[in-house]
């Protein structure tokens, strides 16, 4: 699965703004699933949209192979995923 | 361990196995909102969560138990998970709290209807298309929003540790 990973980073750091991920193998199965922070997402409200913009990109990018490992991905802008601790 | 029942709770009880989990519930929620499924997107968005705090709390040694209360799991987390989430996501968990109920999940809408008026949680909405389902609707994108929110950090966390 890293090469998957890795390739997965190449593709969508080239097609999405300030691009950030945490893609990982699925613990019990050959599947690429975690996150993606990008500012791109910033404009596109709603799940449908912003998962419809990361499948048109890898459809156009990926085999029908690639693509059959792909679980789900989840998908934030920089502020939704940024972390703050509060001082205990 | 070779009989199915145990390998089948070995297996959800690995951390690894429950954060991938709680990725595949909040997709879950997401699709069961847009399509109007109001009171399985709340219970999915809230399992997302609690699968996350578990998966946390497993991974730095905590024991399995079976209770689903929300804030006992997230004082089971590691400091930086219970520091972020009171911190930057302090209303959302709020919002997640106070909406989460466990026996969601047998409610018809109805149900949840009634349940979220004892709690409260139908002041201020008003009643559109929808009628009293608004209450519903209003409720589920409420905790939806929340649990995306609290849930994203977590996400963020568990690779950061």
């Amino acid at each position: 699965m890293k090469p998957l990973i890795s390739k997965l980073d190449r593709i969508l750091g080239s097609e999405l703004r300030d691009y950030q991920s945490g893609l990982l193998k699925a613990e019990l199965a050959d599947l690429v699933l975690g996150y993606i922070v990008s500012s791109s997402f910033e404009r596109i409200a709603g799940h449908r949209k912003r998962q419809a913009k990361l499948q048109k990109i890898l459809e156009a990018a990926l085999t029908s192979e690639e693509l059959a490992h792909l679980g789900p991905i989840v998908t934030m802008t920089p502020a939704e995923a940024s972390i703050t601790e509060k001082a205990a | 361990m070779r009989d199915g029942k145990a390998t089948t709770v070995s297996v959800t009880r690995r951390a690894n196995v429950l954060h991938d989990a709680s990725i595949e519930r909040m997709e879950d929620a997401e699709l069961l909102f847009e399509s109007r499924r109001w009171v399985l997107s709340m219970y999915a968005a809230s399992v997302a969560v609690e699968s996350l705090l578990q998966a946390f709390a497993i991974r730095s040694g905590r024991p399995y138990d079976a209770n689903h209360d929300l804030r006992l799991w997230l004082a089971k987390c590691p400091h930086a998970v219970i520091t972020t989430i009171k911190g930057s996501a302090i209303i959302e968990w709020s919002d997640v709290t106070e909406t989460w109920d466990n026996t969601i999940r047998y409610m018809s809408t109805s149900g949840l209807l009634g349940f979220l008026k004892e709690r409260r949680l139908n002041r201020k909405i008003t009643l559109g298309k929808f009628g009293e389902k608004a209450v519903v609707k209003v409720n589920a994108a409420k905790l939806l929003r929340a649990a995306k929110v609290v849930h994203g950090k977590g996400l963020v966390l568990w690779q950061s540790q």
